[in-house]
């Protein structure tokens, strides 16, 4: 073999050699959790995909997928999540799946105020997801305590046409809890002019009259409280509060019962013994992960 | 009709260059790419797969309209051979929408490649032939107008200048084009017949995008076929002035 043959061929295998040496000690990404290091601008973004915005999202959706995805998300933080999305909606404002991922991934970590703000932009963005505004109501009873809050975007999805027909009661539930009792009872009573179908007239019937029992219960359950402020126990018989003045007189059970006080304190229904329970505070549920670490679970 | 000879001369040599060759191998595999990618989402494969193959085929076809159409004309006048031709009893007009019509079909095919092998993706991807629709179809047919457009004014450069000038040009006014919409709605204040006037005189190539109405299996908004219209004027208009200039200019 000709010598200049030989140097080439050394050459090149050193060279192969150092390269593959040096390949060895770069940082290929493996040994770090996954993160992305700059959120662009969508304004800079819609400019550079030349008129391709939704390619653009969907190429940074994959990026939030690798970031959701690493097995050590927990160990980075989440910081990057929120700005994430909020750029991949604006370029797509259509992309409902970005916006229900985001939501209900963000709020379990502790970043519920984020979770709140992008389900709250994909309700406006995708007022045909029943499932956005859905999630931002439980988001507002289950993390906030703010059960009129949960009402009103329970109302919102129960709105949205395909919404599954238990949405309704939701929005009764909360609002109750939330002691706007009086907001449910209007909802109800249009759901019930829209009704077409005697099932659904029969069912939502039904969620009107535990309505209209709740708000009527509830002003007596006040009343109730403040009898026994003064008086620790009693009253024996609902008639006594007006009396004492506390009530101008006992509104008729909607359900063509009596009302009465129970062991408990509350008022019921003799047609309709059912009560919604009283909210739970937020600190006797299951605490969001990192609540306490912001983003990081521990 | 000495066009439709040019015409099909022109095919059957475009289909054996080996740019062309290349570059649609490279779309099918850029297309192939996107079923890989698309793996990597989080549910809606679907909205990944139909978006990166829809632009896979326009990046490769604008690409192919730009470099072939630029070599079109320019090139026969570097190469000689222009001069044999047109010595012929064809006129220059009559050569030139002839070579402009053998490129219109090699992209139309090189289209219908890629577009099929999408169309499979997504069939695979889905299981049924549901992807492949109103919109999908849609979507492809304003493709084939963008590169119709994109290869009018290669033509254009081509007769008037150098393969390579003609080359940079095409592919200036193809990405210029894909910008003129956003630039004219977001010029405000003094100076906005700048954008207006680039409005006019850049072919919108944006306004026949079709990605988002892919992604979203809906209809393309009225306006599409409108810009559908608008294209193909633009297209003949460009081949008009190519006309104009390569039958004054001097093939010495």
């Amino acid at each position: 073999m000709p010598t200049y043959r030989i140097v080439q061929a050394t050459t090149f295998a050193g060279m192969a050699l150092v390269t593959g040496l040096l390949a060895s000690r770069l940082d290929s990404g493996t040994l770090r959790p996954y993160d992305v290091g700059i959120v662009p601008r969508a304004a800079t973004l819609r400019w550079l995909s030349l008129g391709h915005p939704t390619l653009a999202a969907n190429l940074l959706w994959l990026k939030a997928v690798q970031y959701i995805g690493d097995p050590r998300a927990n160990e980075r933080g989440w910081d990057r999540l929120h700005p994430l999305v909020d750029v991949i909606t604006d370029l797509d404002p259509r992309h409902g799946y970005a916006y229900y991922v985001a939501g209900t991934l963000l709020a379990p970590l502790g970043r519920v105020v984020e979770s709140n703000l992008i389900l709250e932009k994909g309700t406006r963005a995708r007022p045909d997801l029943y499932i956005l505004p859905y999630s931002r109501a439980f988001n507002a009873f289950y993390y906030d305590d703010d059960w009129a809050t949960a009402g009103r975007f329970a109302e919102v999805s129960a709105r949205t046409p395909g919404a599954p027909a238990h949405v309704r009661q939701n929005v009764l539930a909360y609002y109750v809890k939330g002691r706007r009792a009086e907001a449910a009872v209007a909802f109800l009573e249009q759901s019930l002019a829209e009704a077409r179908d005697p099932e659904t007239r029969r069912s939502v019937e039904a969620q009107l009259n535990q309505a209209l029992l709740e708000r009527d219960a509830a002003r007596l359950d006040d009343a109730v409280v403040a009898w026994r402020g003064r008086y620790v126990i009693g009253p024996l018989d609902l008639g006594q509060l007006v009396g004492e003045g506390l009530i101008a007189k006992v509104p008729k059970d909607p359900q063509g019962g009596e009302f009465y006080v129970d062991h408990d304190g509350r008022v019921r229904s003799t047609a309709n013994p059912y009560r919604f329970s009283k909210p739970e505070p937020a600190w006797t549920r299951v605490q969001p992960r990192g609540a306490q670490e912001r983003g990081k679970a521990p | 009709m000495p066009a439709i000879a040019i015409c099909l001369v022109t095919v059957r040599e475009v289909l054996r260059r080996k740019l062309q060759v290349n570059l649609l191998l490279f779309g099918v595999m850029l297309v192939a790419a996107s079923y890989i990618t698309g793996a990597l989402t989080l549910g809606e494969r679907y909205r990944i797969l139909s978006d990166l193959g829809l632009t896979a085929m326009q990046v490769i076809g604008v690409l192919v309209a730009a470099f072939v159409g630029s070599d079109l004309i320019s090139g026969d006048m570097d190469r000689r051979v222009l001069q044999p031709v047109l010595a012929k009893p064809i006129s220059r007009s009559g050569y030139l929408l002839g070579r402009y019509a053998g490129l219109g079909l090699v992209l139309l095919l090189n289209l219908l490649v890629m577009a099929g092998l999408v169309a499979l993706i997504l069939i695979a991807n889905a299981g049924s032939m549901e992807p492949i629709g109103r919109a999908f179809l849609e979507a492809v047919a304003l493709l084939g107008i963008q590169f119709l457009v994109v290869g009018a004014v290669a033509v254009l450069f081509s007769a008037i200048t150098t393969t390579t000038l003609a080359a940079v040009f095409s592919l200036a006014v193809a990405v210029s084009g894909q910008l003129t919409g956003e630039i004219r709605a977001l010029w405000k204040g003094p100076g906005t017949w700048i954008p207006s006037l680039l409005w006019y005189l850049l072919p919108n190539l944006s306004a026949m995008n079709a990605n988002e109405a892919l992604v979203y299996r809906t209809p393309p908004p009225a306006q599409a076929w409108l810009a559908a219209g608008y294209g193909l004027a633009y297209a003949a208009a460009a081949l008009a002035l190519a006309v104009l200039v390569f039958e004054r200019r001097d093939l010495r």
